[in-house]
């Protein structure tokens, strides 16, 4: 049995010793530091799988019902793995990007980590809020002073304006919930839901709705996207668009799915026709992109888009199709930033037009790249193809306007070979005679993204199995 | 034990140092620390009878459920404020000793006042030290500060004081036990007045334009507590008037006080947005803090009082961080919001503490700002005003923008590290960062209090 306080207390540690460093310079550099504390929390998630986790609680202020409670509900295990494993990939990147003030930026990176942990395996709602805020605010501070020099800063305030909304108004459901049910404890909330009459339901379903859409994003709240996606520095945005917009996943799974599921099942059509438009348009926005970094921001918010489709449909096998897209487009977005960041590092620029030709001098990267596109695109075998699969499949039992998502699906393999064409294909260009393949520590990195996109892609029962209650 | 109330040691303490001052004149020793440790002394002692026995009982001056834990708050905030004063190598003469006890003294009667002649004397008490404390040190412009603080102060008492008798000429009486709500058109202007009298006190708009002006141009550490301490007493005043003695509850009120907070609020946050010095944008929050506590006791309902005196609370100690942390920078001339960026060089501890001060400030969590929004949203929930709370929320969001307006411009990040080999810290900074550790760390513990 894994107690899931040793999740939070391992990076708290790690935390100590890296303010320690402002005191003595013999402790092991912070990267060191983050590495084995991210490793060691990835075998304490491994060893809880095998023997079960388990839960905490201490109460802080009974009065407002404020207690440090963790413990596991129906979709943790799948987040759980997408937040302990895929920072350590992510770390490997982070370490050749950050130059300056390594320490402080160790600690946001460790916050951010800790943080998203802590919202998945929390059960009292103060507790979920607050870490939920700390992953925001950590968010802000690392794309406003690490990302772009001259546009970080405003990029930074534009998302924390609007996912402060989009907290307040969570805020709002989780008060509105207590003040009817008296607690702030999900699984009391759960059992006492029958007290909520039902206007407060819709308040606070279309509340958590704002939320959701500022979160993940959709269609029209997605304007901090672009801007704090493309000026972060490119940990900032792995970290953004395969953690943070899967919160809103999950706060949509758990409360939407979870607590208002007769208000859910209500609006459940014109929900669907929201993610199908916003599939669309953000497909054909993403075509007519050149630049590589942008074009992957807005094909993440496609695929978060697929997964509102899914969670919005209130169909238990959808639903399941949603959390497995979640989990694999975590990985695969996490490796195309990646190979962007490379792309960006070697040849100087993120215009996929001038490129070309990098097939002959950098066969891993092309390898990988290609690896990852296919994955994106949902080709059988890899990660993305059950869970698109599944939302389609449930969705479109419900509503079959859900199946014009397909045509999304097409427009991105148009973009998608359009880069794999610009990119790699053609005459070699003169100035990209000198460049190196893939270094040792990026192609492990690559790997274990990959070894991940493929495991889920075989065998996604081992992802399904974990979803109770669904 | 009879006499173990903290107003009895703060009234002792008081002639006792007049005393000493005086025996000190006639023989001749030029020793003022002593003094300085007294009144520490005397307010320390305060705190622990406020903690064990409570606070004063008599016909004027009574006890209300929440006066011990909101005396406890003043006077844990009044001692590290002066203790921070008191840090500062400048000479201080003994007059800020008494004038400070005399200002903390008022603001603990406040608190207690029974009857609407016993408040309007202890807050009077309470403004005429403040006076004085503007303008006892004498750098810049802290006669202009004083007298406008002075000018606006003696309006807005002769306005209370009118308020007052018409509210008497209406009930015949003074006090809050026998007072009752009637139907005579001079008692309710008088009413309205009051309401004008003591949002002079706790800057709520429009009669908060004295406020960034004063708090401005007198010493930081000084400002700290009036934004604090004193607006927390006239807040308090109000809780006592219109919760316990007047249960007015009209929903032509209601509706009075709620527009008076949001206009409170957006004006606030809108102001403040477009400032370019820092002392100033802290000035408009603080007035901003007082419409967010003010929404909350225009509910009118047990929860709204006591998320409104536990919002007052957290804000109070933020506002005497943020204000105390800034007195550090200011000495170094860190006056403009593109300067920020120069303050964790003169203080890393006080540049993390202002950092804090001012996320509570904006209602993050996990400090006790976030949990004062939190039961104020509850105590506004709880009423049924849902469409107030969204628009509360576009003010929080405004407010967001310019407290990390301030942040992003600090660049704690590189200089926190690049600074590395620097001049010795000396004994005073020390000190001063001490009281702003320990104040920081109350922001995280208050959550205790909720």
């Amino acid at each position: 049995m894994i107690n899931l306080i040793f999740l939070l207390i391992v990076p708290a540690i790690g935390m100590l010793l890296i303010m320690l460093r402002w005191f003595s310079n013999k402790l092991p550099s912070p990267e060191v530091i983050s590495l084995s504390v991210m490793a060691v929390d990835a075998v304490l998630f491994g060893l809880g799988l095998l023997f079960g986790f388990g839960s905490f609680s201490a109460n802080i202020n009974p009065s407002i019902s404020f207690s440090f409670s963790l413990q596991e509900n129906f979709i943790t295990i799948p987040f759980l793995l997408l937040a302990t494993v895929l920072p350590l990939a992510i770390l490997l990147f982070a370490v050749k990007e950050v130059k300056e003030s390594k320490n402080v930026f160790y600690l946001f990176y460790l916050l951010v980590y800790v943080s998203v942990i802590s919202v998945f395996v929390s059960s009292n709602l103060i507790i979920f809020f607050v870490f939920w805020e700390i992953a925001v605010l950590s968010l802000f501070f690392i794309t406003g002073l690490w990302g772009d020099r001259e546009k970080g800063k405003r990029a930074a305030m534009k998302f924390l304006v609007f996912t402060q909304f989009g907290s307040l108004t969570l805020l709002a459901v989780f008060i509105l919930l207590f003040l009817y049910t008296g607690s702030f404890n999900f699984s009391v909330i759960a059992s006492r839901m029958s007290l909520l009459p039902s206007y407060i339901e819709y308040i606070s379903f279309f509340l958590l709705l704002i939320t959701v859409m500022i979160k993940m994003p959709i269609f029209p709240l997605h304007g901090w996207l672009l801007d704090s996606y493309y000026y972060s520095p490119s940990s900032g945005t792995m970290f953004l668009s395969s953690m943070l917009s899967k919160l809103g996943g999950f706060a949509f799974i758990l409360f939407g799915f979870g607590l208002f599921r007769n208000v859910l099942l209500n609006f459940r059509l014109p929900l669907i026709a929201l993610g199908v438009f916003t599939a669309i348009y953000i497909a054909f926005t993403a075509s007519g992109q050149t630049d590589f970094k942008k074009l992957l921001s807005y094909s993440s918010m496609f695929y978060m888009s697929l997964v509102f489709i899914g969670i919005s449909s209130g169909v238990n096998l959808a639903v399941a199709g949603s959390v497995i897209l979640m989990i694999s487009h975590g990985f695969i977005i996490t490796l195309l930033f990646g190979i962007s960041y490379i792309l960006m590092q070697r040849t100087g620029t993120n215009e996929t037009a001038n490129m070309g030709g990098l097939m002959s001098k950098m066969p891993a990267l092309s390898f990988f790249l290609i690896f990852g596109i296919f994955a994106s695109l949902g080709v059988p075998g890899l990660s993305n193809f059950p869970g698109e699969l599944l939302i389609f499949i449930g969705s479109y039992a419900i509503a079959g306007i859900s199946l014009f998502a397909i045509f999304g699906v097409m427009l991105s393999t148009n973009y998608y070979l359009r880069v794999i064409k610009q990119v790699l294909f053609g005459q070699i260009k003169k100035a990209f005679a000198g460049l190196k393949d893939l270094s040792k520590q990026e192609t492990i990195a690559m790997c274990f993204l990959s070894f991940f996109i493929l495991l889920i892609g075989l065998f996604p029962s081992l992802i399904l199995n974990t979803i109770g209650g669904l | 034990m009879e006499y173990l109330n903290p107003q009895y040691v703060l009234f002792a303490g008081i002639l006792l140092l007049i005393l000493v001052d005086f025996l000190r004149h006639s023989m001749k020793i030029n020793k003022k620390t002593f003094m300085h440790y007294i009144t520490a002394a005397v307010l320390g002692l305060a705190i622990v009878f406020d903690a064990l026995y409570g606070n004063m009982d008599i016909h004027l001056f009574s006890e209300v459920p929440y006066s011990q834990f909101a005396v406890g708050f003043m006077l844990f905030i009044s001692f590290f404020i002066y203790l921070f004063i008191i840090s500062d190598k400048n000479e201080h003469s003994v007059a800020i000793d008494i004038s400070y006890l005399f200002a903390v003294l008022g603001s603990t009667l406040v608190v207690l006042s029974s009857n609407l002649l016993s408040l309007f004397l202890s807050i009077e008490l309470l403004s005429i030290s403040s006076y004085a404390l503007v303008y006892m040190y004498k750098s810049g412009n802290a006669l202009e500060g004083a007298v406008k603080y002075l000018s606006t102060g003696i309006i807005s008492m002769v306005i209370l004081i009118f308020g007052i008798s018409l509210i008497y000429a209406g009930a015949g009486t003074l006090s809050f036990s026998s007072l009752h709500v009637v139907s005579y058109l001079p008692f309710i202007a008088g009413v309205a007045i009051v309401i004008a009298g003591l949002g002079f006190k706790s800057t709520l708009v429009p009669f908060h334009m004295w406020a960034p002006d004063t708090y401005e141009s007198s010493k930081s550490s000084v400002t700290a507590f009036i934004s604090s301490v004193s607006k927390a007493a006239g807040l308090i005043a109000m809780i006592r008037i219109f919760f316990f003695a007047l249960p007015v509850s009209s929903s032509f009120v209601t509706a009075l006080f709620l527009s008076i907070a949001l206009i409170t609020i957006f004006l606030s946050a809108f102001l403040a947005s477009v400032q370019e010095r820092i002392k100033r944008i802290l000035a408009y929050s603080s007035i901003s803090q007082a419409g967010f506590a003010f929404i909350s006791i225009a509910v009118l309902t047990t929860r709204g009082i006591n998320a409104a005196v536990f919002y007052i609370f957290a804000f109070a100690v933020a506002d005497a961080i943020v204000f105390l942390a800034y007195d550090m920078f200011e000495d170094k001339n860190v006056i403009y919001k593109k300067e920020s960026g120069e303050i964790a060089a003169i203080s890393r501890i006080g540049a993390i503490s202002f950092f804090i001060g001012i996320l509570s400030l904006a209602g993050f969590p996990p400090t006790i700002g976030f949990f004062g929004k939190l039961l104020i949203f509850y105590a506004l929930f709880s009423s049924g005003y849902f469409a107030l709370v969204i628009l509360v929320f576009f003010a929080l969001l405004v407010s967001t923008f310019y407290y990390f307006s301030i942040l992003s411009e600090m660049h704690v990040v590189d200089k926190i590290m690049k600074n590395k080999n620097r001049s010795p810290i000396k004994k005073e900074q020390r000190v001063k960062e001490a009281i702003l550790i320990v104040l920081t760390l109350s922001l995280f513990v208050g959550v205790i209090f909720a």
